[in-house]
């Protein structure tokens, strides 16, 4: 099966790949030779190998591979917290739905030779009402929110995001630092008393709203909050957050 | 009685058999007139009533193809105001569809309207049982009372005011009950759209719904996210607010509800200012 990769971080994909050795894919080197012989004409055969540079998907699949092999891999969305080690890489194989937020850059601060950066956003895995079937509280995190940001990586490690807030937070802070988000003063910035959905709270700091559609992503995880509160329908619910830099987003379930 | 007793119903209201409601008083009127071929009668008092003597001139032409469905929308409205004085929901709905199966909306727009913001205010009661809201049904009386305003010409205030007060309470009934962590069909902002006209109606005297249920339908839109955050959202907020608490139906609010709601504008008053 192909895979339709629609966003892939290949810096990223290499220097991961290089501190395995994975930058170099071996290519079958085949040659026929006919001579002749004394019985007649001789057909000679030799196999070789030799290497080339990875392309971008054997880049992503070495690293998936050993992320797997070395048990670093989660495939499933992290739930709480917990499931997130501070300061260490955790890394998250996943197939979601997810909406694109498109920020357009106006130079300044932007990134040398980028003109936008996209955020996936991706809703909690369980509808709101799953919560009363399960008898949480509403002011009880459950359910998380995921960002993926192309295009942009602060190096910064994996952090929980302290006291009030939200990962939501760490995110606009990060695409303030990129050129793509209006100053907090503007009073477009976000709190835990902000019950807007995150999708809207990027459009309120200039995103354009995309389509929701199904893909499948590898991404590491840079910050995870339990302050995230959003309205639905009038009830205001707590929620997990999680912002992430995205290695590869493919179409589907990828 | 079905629609094709039209004749008979005629007959027993003209032998005083049958109790004549609204409609049947007009029709009758109307008939008598066109049997003595007289025209000196001004029907244009009110467009609901111009169209009434406009079917019934339709119903007893001599054109078989508009006799027909002209009987049919004059029969379906009489049932249907006689379903309003029995408080009968379920009959009058039934009524309401027959009339919308059978007018030609184009030539009796406020006819058609009628039976859109019947269905648009007798469904969404029929939407709420033991098991929660059926949101089909809601997004039926909604899609009737949009298509009441598309057909309501602007003279018809009252009547226009009346759906959007019922709009705004079914799309926010139909937001309040959405199991979606964003929704893209905007329940929401419809609520607070077709709200704050109702608002508006009522501030010009236009309408006289209940003030306070619709200010609570309002605020608890604008400020679901917490306190508003754009000037445009907060002025609205306001807005709302000292109507309210300056109506009639605000000064008799329970007093920890309004010293409440007083805090909350003078709050927002206050950042309005600090700017």
């Amino acid at each position: 099966m192909f895979r339709d990769y629609l966003y892939i971080d290949r810096p990223r994909l290499v220097s991961y790949a290089e501190q395995i050795g994975a930058t170099a894919a071996k290519a079958k080197n085949r040659q026929w030779r006919v001579t002749l012989g004394l019985t007649g004409p001789v057909v000679e055969h030799q196999q070789g190998s030799a290497e080339r540079a990875a392309n971008d998907h054997e880049l992503a699949e070495s690293v998936t591979r050993h992320l797997r092999k070395k048990g670093e891999l989660r495939t499933t969305r992290p739930a709480s917290l917990d499931d997130v080690d501070e300061g260490q890489a955790t890394f998250v194989l996943e197939t979601m739905r997810a909406r694109k937020v498109i920020f357009t850059l106006d130079g300044g601060g932007a990134p040398r030779g980028l003109r936008e950066l996209a955020v996936w956003v991706s809703n909690p895995l369980e509808n709101p009402s799953s919560r009363d079937a399960a008898s949480v509280r509403d002011e009880e995190a459950t359910g998380m929110f995921v960002y993926l940001l192309e295009g942009y990586w602060d190096d910064e490690p994996a952090e929980r995001a302290y006291s009030m807030m939200t990962a939501l937070n760490v995110l606009l802070r990060t695409l303030r630092d990129a050129g793509a988000a209006p100053g907090a003063s503007a009073g477009s910035d976000t709190s835990r008393d902000d019950y807007a959905t995150p999708v809207n709270i990027l459009v309120r700091n200039g995103g354009v709203k995309g389509d929701m559609r199904t893909v499948t992503a590898l991404y590491r995880v840079r910050s995870v909050s339990e302050n995230k509160i959003v309205n639905v329908g009038g009830r205001t619910l707590r929620c997990h957050d999680l912002f992430a830099y995205p290695l590869y987003v493919a179409a589907g379930n990828g | 009685m079905r629609p094709a007793d039209f004749d008979d119903l005629i007959l027993m209201l003209m032998e005083g058999e049958v109790e004549p409601n609204g409609t049947d008083m007009i029709v009758l009127l109307r008939a008598r007139e066109l049997a003595h071929d007289e025209t000196e009668s001004d029907w244009s008092g009110s467009s609901m009533i111009a169209e009434i003597a406009a079917l019934a001139d339709q119903a007893f032409s001599d054109d078989p193809a508009e006799i027909e469905p002209a009987r049919e929308v004059l029969f379906a409205l009489r049932q249907s105001e006689a379903s309003d004085a029995a408080d009968d929901r379920e009959e009058g709905i039934r009524q309401s569809e027959a009339i919308l199966r059978h007018v030609d909306a184009a030539r009796f727009p406020v006819t058609a309207a009628g039976a859109h913001l019947k269905l648009g205010g007798a469904l969404p009661k029929l939407s709420w049982s033991d098991e929660g809201v059926d949101r089909f049904v809601l997004r039926r009386a909604a899609g009737h009372l949009e298509s009441a305003l598309a057909l309501l010409p602007d003279e018809e205030a009252d009547l226009r005011a009346m759906a959007r007060y019922n709009a705004a309470l079914a799309f926010r009934d139909l937001w309040r009950s959405g199991d979606e962590w964003d929704d893209d069909d905007d329940y929401r902002g419809k609520a607070l759209e077709y709200g704050l006209a109702a608002l508006a109606a009522m501030d010009r005297g236009e309408f006289s719904g209940d003030r306070s249920t619709m200010s609570r339908a309002v605020l608890a839109v604008l400020m679901a996210d917490g306190e508003p955050r754009d000037s445009e959202a907060r002025d609205q907020t306001i807005a709302v607010l000292q109507t309210w608490l300056a109506s009639r139906e605000g000064k008799s609010l329970p007093r920890a509800e309004r010293r409440a709601l007083k805090e909350a504008r003078d709050h927002l008053i206050t950042g309005r200012d600090r700017g």
